[in-house]
């Protein structure tokens, strides 16, 4: 089956989706996976969701910037004050 | 006086606290890899106090400058390595994506055109990251073609997913779907689903370039 036959039922199940990729996330752990998390939480505009998993990403060691700051899933957020403030917490201590 | 002079010289490579510049280096590198960055660019810079020819420090000094986001500075630091070292293609590649990083696509182009162009055989890596650097600057055609390079050499679902990317911006959404459905197979195999997510937000939007 097609990307394009499942779109129509997989769209409605949107949520019910997140639900697991966050608990595929949470089992199998890595920062590159709580920052494409963040990342899916981004592209619906979902700031707090977003945050939390960019959070967690940093905290287990995720330091690529110049990807974070070039990725488009993040374009939505880029404006918002906590995405500034969690990227200001990270990068204060090198300057 | 040749043993003056060879003393003198010898002296220019240690400072008042015995160090020599591979001391430097080394403790800077050290200090890098457990994200130490103000401390390890003290160290390239009285690396580069003591050799102001050293290609490494210059370079070291890009890599730290452009971990913490200053892309100019980086961009200054890489540039002097690469006139040093006469067009390092490591050099080229870093401030390449340094350039990318900064948002300035077409001196990143640049830089990835010089160093493709440069090549003996096929290096997936560099034509990935024009992809990446080209599909940022909508330049998706070009984009289309690196990857599909790329994706015959080895597919990795990133891969498919920004050709298939490439083919909304195009107005191709067969092929689009196909890539997607594709890296869909691809992580199903795996037990991944991460880029399958991405797959299903973005197979339901259509776009123009």
């Amino acid at each position: 089956m097609s990307c394009t036959q499942l779109t129509p039922f997989i769209i409605p199940e949107r949520k019910k989706r997140r639900k697991l990729q966050a608990d595929y996330v949470k089992d199998h752990g890595g920062k590159e996976n709580y920052y494409r998390l963040a990342g899916l939480y981004a592209l619906e505009n979902n700031v707090p969701d977003a945050i939390q998993w960019l959070n967690m990403a940093f905290l287990n060691g995720f330091r690529k910037f110049g990807v974070l700051a070039q990725d488009e899933s993040f374009d939505k957020i880029r404006d918002s004050e906590d995405y500034k403030q969690l990227l200001k917490k990270y990068l204060e201590p090198y300057f | 006086m040749r043993f003056v002079l060879f003393f003198l010289s010898c002296l220019s490579f240690f400072d008042c606290s015995g160090q020599t510049v591979q001391d430097y280096l080394q403790s800077g590198s050290e200090k890098y890899k457990q994200y130490q960055i103000k401390e390890a660019i003290s160290d390239y810079r009285q690396a580069l106090v003591l050799d102001s020819n050293n290609i490494a420090a210059y370079y070291a000094l890009g890599e730290a400058e452009s971990w913490r986001m200053s892309y100019d500075s980086a961009i200054y630091f890489y540039t002097k390595s690469i006139r040093m070292s006469d067009n390092s293609t490591y050099g080229l590649f870093n401030r390449g994506r340094t350039y990318y990083y900064k948002g300035d696509y077409e001196k990143a182009l640049n830089d990835f055109n010089q160093l493709i162009g440069r090549e003996e055989k096929f290096l997936p890596l560099n034509a990935e990251v024009r992809a990446i650097i080209r599909y940022r600057a909508h330049h998706f055609y070009g984009a289309i073609d690196d990857l599909t390079k790329v994706i015959n050499d080895r597919a990795y679902v990133q891969d498919l997913f920004l050709r298939a990317r490439c083919y909304q911006h195009t107005n191709q959404d067969s092929l689009a779907h196909e890539d997607f459905a594709a890296l869909i197979r691809e992580e199903q195999q795996n037990n991944h689903v991460l880029y399958s997510a991405y797959a299903f937000y973005y197979s339901g939007k259509k776009e123009k370039a």
